[in-house]
């Protein structure tokens, strides 16, 4: 097929998609008495109409960028890291480590205050791929599904941060830590809720999973595996020891917005740190079907999903207050309905094709 | 026996019922060679269903039908996605666990703290009067008395029938199975549709059984408890409800000793489950078996490895192209 007629099709199987995920969301909310075309322009107006609510998007979208740039280079292997979740959680344990023992004031520290940041952020990312480590080695040593592992991986995790924050890290009445010193903080824009350090950070890890993913060895033994891994091996290629640095790369990367999430957007450690954006990451790589340069525009728009949907939810008029759940909802449905799209449009090549062939 | 262990067993039962059901579903969704990775979110989603169904015509079987219709839907989805449009079943099935998951919790915000069903409860006039035996199986409710039935139905049928041995055929040759004319994914559709429904009697055993009221936070997160212990019992009725009862038992114990253990150790101790899941997989799934074997006498060779085997079923999770269509 030519190169434009594709990118027809593939524009028409996504807006096709967003009209189907559109109209589910249209039927629900009427089916409660609600205002559909009011609550759109209130969403849109919530989640794009100012400076502060764009900059809320661009916040929520790093996390997401991070842990769907981590699993492009794990999908690309024809791994499920489902475990993403666990290891983003993870992150953010193994970030408080330090930060809930920087104290508010650090003006005495000199150069070690420069040096808290750092160490947080390289503590969540091993933090975040040891997780991920160990869910490579009982798939490589133990023979166990990494889906598997990576589900009883996440349990485990929510299990160990419910027991940090009910137990020894608890300050006050509810089971989370004290809000962060400034000094642990990652460092905030004057005026918006926006930290330019941390899109940076972001935006570099993304370009580099870019660049490994096309012009390394490593991407070319990743595709290799993700292709048909037995023949990957019997080409030299070293298997078992590509998928645990592409698994360990993502649990670093996972582990890193684990910290995004106790650094900036909580600023302290509480259950639930991670808000699923693991599993966002999962359907933003689905969404683009693994073709790396549309993750960035596509976390973007996954991002405004959550900012606006808070928005509908804290509104006073009535005919657009909704869950902020139905928003979760709306991801679902749109990620679902890609697929399908997809499959049915890959069907129908094939036919055209098979037709072709006979004649 | 004291009374307190013959009320704990009872109980274990009791809260088992839901994941046995749902776990012997997928066992048989997964021996026919498909993986339904929804199953967490079609029993959050079954069991809403069940419970509104349920409590706006006050009748437990109109109900129990809603959850049943809801969770082979479901289950239907991932196979026409599998075998119409060639999909990953493991993308659609991980996309639709999460939708049907936040479907439920956003469908049943008005159903939170609703009053509690009218019981299922339902011993059984003579059986429940034998001395333990009685007490710990006959004297239950509607749903656990389905559970049992649902283990020992499923164990017969796969192993002793002949349309059970076809079944294991399209999972494990889907091929062969073809050759000797049948149809491969006919049966598939089948079986995903069946052990949907066994998802969505799940869903239905805990909000009309169990609970049994609609609480999201007690239900998600059981379907995926239920997908391990598919893998953890080897594909085998009867060690998947031996696994049910050993994860059903640790947090039975974990809640009994609650009150006198500070509260970052009840969480952790939550976490036993998996961890006891995830060891014993390791040792019987790597190369640590056979390490155990040379030290044992070789007369008993075969029995463990038929105890502990834990092979997916070959063609698991694979598509397959039926030959005269496309």
């Amino acid at each position: 097929m030519s190169q434009p007629a594709k990118f027809f099709g593939t524009a028409l199987t996504f807006s096709g998609a967003l009209s189907a995920a559109l109209l589910l969301i249209a039927i629900i909310m009427l089916s409660l008495d609600k205002a559909p075309i009011a609550a759109g322009q209130r969403f849109l107006e919530g989640a794009i109409g100012t400076p502060s609510a764009r900059a809320d998007v661009v916040m929520a979208a790093l996390p997401m960028l991070l842990c769907a740039a981590g699993l492009l280079l794990t999908f690309t292997a024809g791994l499920w890291n489902i475990g993403v979740e666990g290891q983003v959680t993870m992150g953010a344990i193994f970030a408080t480590i330090i930060a809930r023992t920087i104290p508010r004031d650090v003006s005495d520290w000199g150069v070690l205050a420069a040096l808290i940041l750092p160490a947080e952020l390289l503590l969540a990312m091993f933090g975040g791929a040891l997780w991920a480590g160990l869910a490579a080695l009982l798939k490589i040593r133990g023979g166990i599904n990494e889906i598997f592992g990576g589900v009883a991986l996440n349990f485990i995790s929510v299990n160990i941060l419910l027991s940090l924050v009910n137990g020894p890290w608890r300050v006050g009445t509810f089971p989370q830590t004290a809000p962060f010193a400034p000094a642990a903080l990652l460092p905030r824009h004057p005026e918006l809720r926006l930290s330019p350090l941390a899109i940076v950070i972001a935006l570099t890890a993304f370009v580099v999973v870019f660049v490994a993913l096309r012009g390394t060895r490593f991407g070319l033994a990743l595709r290799a595996i993700g292709r048909n891994a037995r023949s990957a091996g019997i080409l030299g290629v070293r298997v078992e020891r590509n998928i645990f640095w592409a698994m360990v790369a993502c649990g670093a990367l996972a582990g890193l917005a684990g910290a995004f999430q106790a650094l900036f957007t909580r600023g302290r450690l509480l259950p639930n740190i991670s808000g699923g954006i693991g599993f966002m990451g999962v359907l933003i790589v689905l969404l683009v079907g693994v073709r790396a340069a549309w993750v960035l525009p596509v976390a973007l728009f996954i991002a405004t999903v959550p900012v606006g949907s808070l928005k509908l939810a804290t509104s006073l008029d009535s005919s657009v207050q909704i869950d902020a759940a139905l928003g979760n909802v709306f991801q679902g449905a749109l990620v679902l309905a890609v697929l399908i799209g997809s499959g049915i449009r890959a069907r129908l090549a094939a036919r055209r094709k098979e037709q072709f062939e006979h004649g | 026996m004291d009374d307190v262990l013959v009320r704990t067993l009872a109980d274990i039962v009791k809260v088992g019922a839901p994941i046995v059901l749902a776990a012997i579903g997928e066992t048989l969704t997964e021996r026919g060679g498909v993986v339904n990775l929804a199953l967490d979110g079609s029993l959050v989603l079954s069991a809403l269903a069940a419970f509104v169904v349920g409590t706006s015509t006050s009748s437990v079987i109109v109900g129990t039908l809603a959850g049943i219709s809801v969770g082979s839907l479901i289950a239907l989805i991932v196979a026409a996605c599998s075998i119409e449009l060639r999909l990953s079943q493991v993308a659609v099935g991980f996309v639709l666990t999460l939708l049907c998951r936040d479907l439920a919790l956003f469908l049943g915000i008005p159903y939170r703290n609703a009053q509690v069903f009218p019981t299922t409860f339902l011993p059984i006039p003579v059986l429940k009067d034998i001395p333990v035996i009685g007490a710990i199986f006959f004297n239950q409710d509607l749903f656990t008395y389905l559970s049992f039935i649902a283990v020992a139905v499923a164990w017969w049928w796969l192993f002793r029938t002949k349309a059970g041995l076809t079944l294991r055929a399209v999972g494990e040759r889907p091929q062969a199975a073809f050759a000797r004319g049948v149809n491969v994914n006919r049966i598939r559709y089948l079986y995903t549709a069946l052990g949907g429904s066994l998802v969505g009697l799940g869903g239905a055993a805990y909000t009309l059984g169990v609970l049994p009221t609609w609480s999201d936070t007690g239900i998600a997160g059981n379907g995926w408890i239920a997908l391990a212990i598919v893998i953890f019992g080897g594909w085998h009725p009867l060690r998947v409800a031996f696994g049910v009862y050993l994860v059903a038992g640790l947090r039975t114990i974990v809640t009994s000793i609650q009150a006198q253990v500070p509260p970052q150790v009840v969480e952790l101790l939550n976490a036993l489950p998996w961890l006891l899941m995830l060891l014993t997989l390791f040792l019987v799934s790597g190369p640590y078996l056979d390490r155990l074997m040379k030290v044992l006498p070789p007369r008993l060779h075969p029995p463990i490895r038929t105890l502990l085997r834990a092979r997916p079923p070959s063609a698991l999770g694979t598509v397959f192209e039926q030959e005269g269509r496309s």
